[in-house]
């Protein structure tokens, strides 16, 4: 009896854990990451478990995989993404990471990225009559997604006039090199070293200066000056992350699955500026996509 | 003028001292104010100072915040450079954020020993509208990447403070002569009007009543002088009349005083004439006493010869017949003879006590003599007193005396005394009317063991005013007849001398009653009184 006993406790005890599909490592406590990370729960119909790093002083993120046992981890944020970075499995998934192109890619990591897809705005380009687009970036954080937009800028007749920076400290230089050459806008990307709070005011005054039109990715920048702005979709984004999280458990290899942009962005306007550069907006086409053409 | 005649001119003036007064208070309220101006600018340059001061720094804050942050040093001291060249900066100091002095500028009489306007800024980075606060709603913390120095010259304050100071002390100087001296020119005008009215109340106070005061205008001032001018009027009207009324007064006075002189002379005259006729009284009885013993001797012998003779003249008459003596019968004149000498005999002795009572109450020496006696004979001998005193005309006096009446102790002369002068006041109050009788009575009072003895006229009666005062002394409501006002103060003296009491009141059916009420001397038994109890 005593023997049965201690094998039904021995095989209680070696039994796998009942695991969450998902396990969502977010950054730390704001409106952005609880919203994002609530939509995640609630639209992706997966069962998950939740830890914010914020919460704790040391953050073993190895260990809770060990003992969580999840088919799939979130990361919502740089900090998640770069821990999650250091697993070989499972698959890892990331989200609201601004700086996730500078991490590099590894074979178990993709995700949404926080900029609209280059499209987005080259559509918006030409429908402005944009030709010459001056852009300031970091190459390790923004280098990729300028690349893709350069391969792609033809197509919408328009030529990028890129300029790379390692400091914030250049923008200013970057900046005055723009204008100087000739652009006839601004491209502001939410590249957290070429756009930085003493950089900011700098990319207001080059356009003002030059008088042309400031395009960027916040709508809070459009009562600094900006013409126009294309405000990625937070939905969009969270759809797009359920639609990869389906496709990996389904079977997918997470190599096939590519990191993506957010397909949707609406556009917002000043329409004062708009007024003083004679540009015209029309009330129906303030949603831009990356598939349509 | 020395500093006393100065001290004693101030004291006795009351426009150099409101002057003064004034004058005090018009320096101490200029130099506050002054003060308060000076003070008042200072605090406002300096508030000036400080919030310009405070605009350099933000300005060259925001100038500096990123030539700091991208390093561009020349531009930063350009924007030093810049700051400092407009007025009122002292110095301008620019430091990196690790403490390194990038950027000075000063003035060459900086002062540096801390009194300066100094105002310090720290530039930091801070979120903003960054991609991470936007997107992420990530606050990085902020970095310090300057710090600035900006020191205000202060020394236009003190240059300013000293032209302020000099100007205003001279304006407040000019300010308070110029109040001082309309001050002093405004009290002299007031202080006139009271010099003034001093003067008239002075004149007022010496006696002066018919001095005024000069008037002008209806103001305060005015309606003083006018109202010190009706008190002077009104108090010579007032003195006019009280000269009138005192001497009208001391006319009263030397009138009523001849009036009692008058009064008094003719009492003075009756006394005397009462004392001689006392002291004739007393002559007379003398010379009647003596003409009286012979006359009442002579009664005797003829009255003894008379019995001696009429046994004989019976027995002659019998033996002979009655003779007809003086043409009448012998017994007819036998009982005439009989008859006459009986009435002789009484008459002079009827004489010989009116006498002997007329010598008593002249000579009054016997006053002090205090014995029992019979009030009745005092009622008797009072009635006898006053009808021979031949005053009572046509009035009869009716005599009603209780019998058995216990004695009375006392003074039997001075209460005769008593009763006759209420018997001649009842006489001299019917004098003129028609009433013939005065009820002279006695009765014995049994349950208060008194005798009462009464006299009631039937006269007018005494008023009602006057019967409060009837015994007072030397009043009387004949004084104009020659009355003295003193009997009744006299008769009520001395019947309380007798322990007894006397009262006087007006009957119901007209008349005065007189009562007199004494101890009876000895334990009375009640008999049936024929007398009213009252009048």
């Amino acid at each position: 009896m005593r023997c049965l006993l201690l094998l039904i406790l021995a095989a209680l005890l070696t039994a796998p854990a009942h695991a969450a599909d998902l396990l969502i490592i977010q950054s730390h406590r704001s409106q952005q990451f609880d919203q994002t990370v609530r939509q995640i729960q609630t639209n992706c119909g997966k069962k998950s478990q939740t830890y914010v790093m914020g919460d704790y002083a040391e953050f073993d993120l190895g260990r809770i995989v060990r003992e969580e046992r999840p088919r799939l981890v979130v990361a919502v944020g740089d900090k998640p993404l770069k821990e999650a970075q250091k697993l070989r499995t499972p698959p890892v998934l990331y989200t609201m990471a601004l700086n996730a192109e500078e991490k590099g890619a590894r074979k178990n990591v993709s995700g949404v990225s926080m900029h609209a897809s280059p499209e987005t705005y080259l559509k918006l380009f030409r429908k402005l009559g944009l030709q010459r687009v001056g852009v300031v970036y970091h190459k390790g954080k923004s280098g990729t997604y300028l690349a893709r937009a350069e391969k792609i800028a033809a197509d919408y007749g328009v030529t990028l006039m890129p300029a790379q920076i390692k400091t914030p400290q250049e923008v200013d230089a970057a900046l005055n090199r723009l204008v100087s050459s000739d652009i006839d806008s601004i491209w502001m990307i939410p590249d957290t070293t070429a756009v930085t709070a003493e950089s900011l005011d700098l990319y207001f005054l080059a356009a003002q200066k030059a008088n042309i039109p400031l395009i960027s990715f916040s709508r809070a920048y459009l009562e600094k000056g900006a013409l126009a702005v294309l405000e990625a979709s937070r939905t969009k984004m969270t759809e797009q992350l359920c639609s990869s999280i389906t496709q990996l458990f389904s079977g997918v290899d997470p190599e096939a699955l590519p990191a993506a942009d957010i397909a949707e962005a609406n556009l917002y306007t000043n329409d004062f500026i708009a007024r003083r550069l004679n540009f015209t907006f029309s009330g129906t086409d303030k949603l831009f996509r990356s598939s349509q053409d | 003028m020395d500093m006393n005649r100065l001290k004693q001119r101030i004291r006795t003036s009351l426009r150099l001292k409101l002057a003064l007064l004034l004058s005090v208070v018009i320096a101490v309220m200029t130099i506050a104010f002054t003060s308060y101006i000076i003070a008042n600018e200072r605090h406002a340059y300096r508030t000036r100072l400080d919030d310009k001061g405070n605009i350099l720094a933000s300005i060259l804050t925001g100038s500096l915040r990123i030539p700091l942050y991208a390093g561009y040093n020349e531009e930063v001291a350009l924007h030093t450079s810049q700051i400092f060249a407009n007025g009122d900066v002292a110095s301008v100091k620019v430091f990196t954020g690790s403490g390194e002095l990038i950027a000075a500028a000063s003035a060459p009489n900086t002062r540096s020993d801390g009194t300066g306007l100094t105002i310090t800024r720290q530039i930091t980075t801070h979120s903003g509208q960054t991609p991470e606060t936007l997107l992420l709603g990530e606050s990085p913390p902020d970095l310090l990447t300057g710090t600035i120095e900006l020191t205000m010259d202060q020394s236009q304050l003190a240059r300013m403070s000293g032209k302020l100071l000099l100007g205003a002390t001279l304006l407040a100087l000019l300010f308070w002569f110029a109040t001082s001296a309309l001050t002093f020119l405004v009290l002299g005008k007031v202080t006139t009007t009271f010099q003034q009215l001093m003067a008239g109340v002075k004149k007022i106070e010496d006696g002066d009543l018919s001095s005024r005061l000069p008037t002008s205008g209806s103001d305060e001032p005015g309606r003083a002088l006018a109202a010190i001018n009706s008190l002077a009027v009104a108090l010579q009207n007032k003195n006019e009349e009280n000269r009138r009324l005192q001497a009208k007064i001391v006319k009263g006075l030397e009138t009523q005083l001849d009036e009692e002189k008058s009064r008094n002379m003719a009492k003075l005259i009756q006394t005397n004439r009462m004392t001689s006729l006392g002291l004739l009284v007393s002559s007379m009885a003398h010379e009647i006493n003596n003409p009286n013993g012979a006359i009442r001797l002579a009664g005797e012998i003829l009255e003894n010869a008379w019995k001696d003779i009429l046994p004989i003249l019976d027995e002659l008459a019998a033996q002979e017949g009655e003779s007809q003596p003086c043409d009448r019968p012998y017994s007819y004149v036998a009982d005439d003879i009989e008859t006459a000498i009986d009435a002789i005999l009484r008459n002079s002795t009827r004489i010989e006590r009116v006498v002997q009572n007329l010598r008593t109450y002249s000579l009054g020496d016997r006053e002090s003599e205090q014995t029992t006696f019979d009030l009745n004979r005092i009622a008797e001998n009072a009635i006898a007193i006053v009808r021979a005193h031949g005053k009572m005309e046509q009035i009869t006096i009716n005599a009603q005396l209780a019998p058995l009446l216990p004695s009375v102790c006392g003074n039997p002369f001075q209460l005769e005394q008593v009763v006759i002068n209420l018997l001649l006041n009842a006489i001299q109050a019917m004098a003129g009317t028609d009433a013939t009788t005065i009820v002279l009575s006695t009765e014995l009072h049994t349950v208060k063991n008194e005798v009462v003895l009464a006299v009631q006229d039937s006269g007018p009666g005494i008023k009602a005013d006057a019967l409060p005062h009837i015994f007072e002394p030397f009043f009387s409501t004949r004084i104009d007849e020659g009355g003295s006002g003193l009997g009744l103060y006299i008769s009520n003296f001395l019947v309380k001398e007798q322990n007894g009491k006397l009262e006087l009141d007006n009957c119901a059916d007209g008349g005065c009653r007189a009562t007199i009420r004494l101890p009876s001397a000895e334990p009375v038994t009640p008999l049936p009184s024929s007398l009213p109890a009252s009048c």
